[in-house]
Parts: structure tokens; sequence; C-alpha cells
């Protein structure tokens, strides 16, 4: 079974060359995957931070807005929205989606190696898991990579 | 309720990404000045609102849940996103495609849940 979500014709009109590439893509998943990283520590640091707060909707954690960590998150999140915006105008979503949760490599990874956190063994299968994931579709990638730059 | 919300977190976040790309589509597809142009950011504001909704909802559920508890649940907006992709996008999906899709969701869950 081939991957057909590609386009037809990629859509690489009005925008220049560099932004449309394969590469782009892929740095583009990584910058959201990212900052998406961040934006996760800083909003779960403002949730639990607001969490005893009193509130009229407390189901909707508004209160969290209260916290300078949630406005980070917010920014962070912003910025890898951006990130990902430009991500999905060159891939399929599925492929893109699927992508981005290399999030949780970079995550426990992140807290390993900064925060010297401790992994458990569970943990490293899940990470390898995930990876070896990733590897099964850079194939499909790939592919898609060459048809894009193929297209410019 | 939380049942009720977590619902809610994942359907919002569903249909914000998939407007969001059928907006990105139709942005592709027509060209500047193009009036039709106008129907691609009236959907783009409803992925907008969509998934604004979906990120206080898990703030709201950040607040009384772990995140280890809450992640196998939104870890299954991967394959959900996947399904409808190919069900309302048309994208196809190969089966190598669904073969990494279902190793990362274990994976996602394995983590999330360790």
């Amino acid at each position: 079974m081939e991957l057909t979500a590609i386009p037809e014709k990629p859509e690489v009109k009005n925008l220049p060359a560099a932004r449309h590439s394969g590469r782009g893509a892929v740095v583009a998943i990584l910058a959201s995957a990212l900052t998406a990283t961040a934006s996760e520590i800083c909003l779960k640091l403002g949730a639990a931070e607001t969490a005893s707060r009193p509130s009229i909707l407390p189901w909707l954690g508004l209160t969290g807005l209260e916290s300078k960590w949630v406005w980070a998150g917010i920014v962070l999140t912003i910025l890898s929205f951006v990130a990902w915006i430009r991500a999905i105008r060159i891939i399929p979503l599925s492929l893109a989606f699927t992508c981005s949760n290399v999030v949780h490599v970079f995550m426990p990874l992140g807290c390993w190696l900064i925060l010297g956190e401790a992994i458990s063994p569970r943990r490293w299968v899940g990470i390898s898991l995930v990876i070896l994931g990733l590897l099964v579709i850079a194939r499909p990638f790939a592919k898609l990579n060459e048809k894009l730059d193929e297209a410019l | 309720m939380t049942a009720l919300l977590i619902v809610l977190s994942l359907v919002t976040i569903v249909a914000g990404q998939l407007l969001l790309k059928a907006a990105m589509n139709k942005l592709g597809e027509f060209a500047k000045g193009d009036p039709r142009r106008r129907q691609a950011w009236w959907i783009f504001a409803g992925s907008i609102f969509s998934m604004t909704i979906s990120f206080f909802v898990n703030i709201g559920l950040l607040q009384k849940l772990e995140l280890s508890y809450l992640f196998p649940f939104q870890d299954l907006s991967v394959i959900l996103i996947a399904v409808c992709s190919a069900y309302f996008l048309k994208e196809r999906l190969s089966a190598t495609l669904i073969t990494g899709i279902l190793l990362v969701t274990a994976g996602v869950i394995l983590v999330s849940a360790s």
C-alpha cells in the first residue's frame, strides 16, 4: 500500500521555496515539538500553583491565568502553533500529528539530562517504541520529501 | 463529569486540528485575492475556537488530575486524528503509516503511564 496522502500537486504556490521543502517540514515539526515540551512543563507548573484557588468555573481552569507559568506556557503554545501551521501546510495531518509525538521523547530525556530525574525501565521501553514508530514513519516521510523537492 | 471533560478535550482537539488542516488546504488551493479564501479564514477561526476550548478544559483537568493519568487519554488523539484525516480530509493511510501510528501510540501510553 502506498502513502497517497501526498497531494498530487503539493501546495507550493505563493510562498518562497525554502519554506515548502521537505526539510522545512522536519524543522517546523521539531521546533513545534520543542516549544510544546517547554509549554507543557510551564502549564503543569502553573496549574499546580493555582489548583487550590477558588473559581466560578472551576472545571475550565481559568484561575490558571493568575500564574506567570501559564502565561509563559501560552506564549510557548503560540510559538509551537506557528511552527505547527508551517508543518501542516506541507505534509498530511495524519503524518505530521504522529511525528509531533516526538515530544514524548524530548520530555523525559530533557528531564533526565537537565534535571537529573530518573527514567524507569517501563518509560525507556515507551521511549524506544516511540522512536521505533517514528523510524517506521521516516520512510514515507522521506518519500514525501523527495516528491516535494521534485515539485519545486 | 471528569470523563465528559476528557471526551470534550479529545473531541475539540481533534476537530481543531482537522479544521486547521482543512483551512490550510483551502488557503493553498486559492490564489491571494480570491473571495473563496474568506471561507478558509472562517474555518481557521473555527479551529482556533475549538483548540481554545480544548486548551482551557485541559488546564482544568490538569488542576484535578495527574498528568500521568490524563496523558493516555490524550494520546488516543493520534489514532483519532489519523482516522478522521482519512475520513474527512481524504488522506489515505498506508500500512507503514498505520504501523508507525500504533507503535508511537503504544510508546506514548507507556511513557505517560510510568
